[in-house]
């Protein structure tokens, strides 16, 4: 198990896959505070043109809940960023044979599930934090995260919603021979509930509405609103991965 | 001892294994032969632990090793017909990785494979013969009694396909049990026994007929 997880520590770092996801989450985290910075700059040297078109543009005052806002703008696309690199992490060691040794020198099929998983919701949680703790720092500098309610719970959300993605994809790393597949897989069933989320009896309930951290910054929510979706969350990727684990057993190396 | 008894594998409809039997003594080099897709690496995946079987019994040295992986790490060594090895990590790695670097166990290993200059080189960069050597020292992590290799020294050529046999002649001489798959005549003719492998079975073949002619008439090719 040891000499597993050294591997998978090698092989993220080796790879790049660790720079490169540091670097877009790192990104990510000074882009939310810039862009909030920038919009009345940006205001600024558009309103000539902008007023060409009839559009007269006011003095614009930005504060920490506009960095927050682009921060939920930004976090979706950081965590496909983070499953499109992390795609391949099961269906490239079926393709190379590579888990096959590590069978026959008796790993237990169940801990090479654990361990993957492991890094994989490790490096989600370090990168999240990252993202939003440079977030955090700017808007602390410049602005004042005070106008932000439920700060710490809304960000608990979001990562608990990333974790529920990365179990989906967890799970159809498993179930799938390929990296297109697992995408196809994971992208299909996130979307699905997305979907469900149009009927409003069930929208309380899906881990889709832990991405509505908004609400809760601002004020509009509370807390109590977000239960049910947690635990939700918190289930399915339990499930996932009992799941993943009983796949895995029967599964062709 | 290696003791198999009515393995039975199937995927789907499709019966692969229709429950083989056989033994391989101490210090025996057994060549398991047969069509492309007949089966010959489900029963290695099965005889290294990889795979379950449906049925049927597997016994190294009268132990059960079936759901216990300490078993198949100390019985057996598994060269896989793909090289399963880390491409982005050196040689040192790789054999850390497969349990190479016990004391007395990688220093042994790598003089043996002639890899002392090679520790630190990334393996996308060395030949296929010294990746397939590199796979077999990986496999003989800890000094296993058995060693299973499925097609050892395909695309291999004439020097390491010697490298090898020499290796595989001493391996025996020392007590060791060495089950493989082969295409090489040569191969077959210098192993001690031959099982033909067909519709899901084993035959074994005698002396005389270990010939690509008789198999072939076996197979009606």
């Amino acid at each position: 198990m040891k000499a597993f997880l050294k591997k998978e520590w090698m092989e993220w770092s080796r790879t790049g896959r660790l720079l490169i996801l540091l670097l877009v989450f790192a990104l990510f985290g000074i882009m939310n505070p810039a862009l909030a910075k920038f919009t009345p700059w940006l205001m600024e040297t558009m309103s000539d043109s902008l007023s060409d078109t009839g559009l007269v543009v006011t003095k614009t005052t930005v504060d920490a809940m506009d960095s927050w806002i682009q921060f939920y703008k930004n976090i979706p696309m950081a965590l496909t960023v983070f499953v499109l690199i992390c795609s391949g992490g099961f269906t490239l060691e079926y393709e190379k044979g590579t888990l096959i040794p590590v069978v026959t020198k008796g790993l237990p099929r169940r801990k090479i599930v654990a361990s993957k998983a492991l890094f994989l919701f490790g490096f989600w949680t370090v990168f999240y934090f990252l993202c939003a703790g440079i977030t955090y720092g700017y808007n602390a500098y410049f602005w004042d995260n005070r106008v932000a309610e439920n700060l710490i719970f809304a960000m608990a959300c979001t990562w608990l919603f990333g974790v529920w993605v990365i179990a989906l994809l967890v799970f159809f790393s498993v179930a799938a021979k390929n990296s297109p597949q697992v995408l196809l897989g994971t992208g299909g069933a996130a979307t699905g509930v997305y979907l469900l989320g149009m009927f409003p009896k069930l929208a309380p309930v899906l881990p889709a509405k832990l991405m509505e951290g908004l609400p809760l910054l601002q004020g509009g929510t509370g807390r109590e609103d977000y239960y049910a979706s947690m635990a939700a969350a918190g289930g399915l990727s339990i499930l996932c991965m009992v799941l993943a684990m009983v796949c895995f057993d029967w599964k062709r190396l | 001892m290696l003791e198999v008894s009515g393995i039975r594998k199937r995927y789907g409809r499709n019966t692969i294994l229709d429950g083989v039997s056989f033994q391989v003594k101490c210090g025996e080099r057994v060549a398991v032969i047969g069509r492309n897709g007949c089966g010959k690496t489900t029963l290695m995946q099965i005889l290294a632990g990889v795979m379950k079987p449906d049925a049927g019994s597997l016994r190294y040295f009268g132990k059960d090793p079936q759901g216990r992986g300490e078993y198949f790490r100390k019985y057996c060594g598994y060269v896989p017909q793909e090289l399963p090895l880390m491409e982005e990590l050196s040689v040192r790695d790789n054999l850390r990785l497969w349990g190479v670097g016990r004391p007395g166990d990688s220093a042994e290993l790598i003089r043996e494979f002639q890899m002392e200059e090679l520790m630190k080189t990334t393996v996308s960069k060395l030949s296929g013969g010294m990746k397939r050597r590199l796979c077999i020292a990986c496999a003989l992590a800890g000094w296993p009694p058995i060693l299973l290799m499925d097609e050892p020294t395909t695309a291999l050529d004439l020097y390491y396909k010697e490298a090898i046999g020499s290796f595989m002649k001493q391996y025996c001489a020392g007590n060791g049990i060495i089950v493989m798959t082969t295409h090489d005549e040569r191969e077959i003719l210098s192993c001690d026994r031959c099982l033909l492998m067909r519709e899901g079975d084993l035959t074994e073949l005698a002396k005389e007929e270990r010939n690509m002619e008789s198999v072939r008439k076996m197979l009606a090719w």
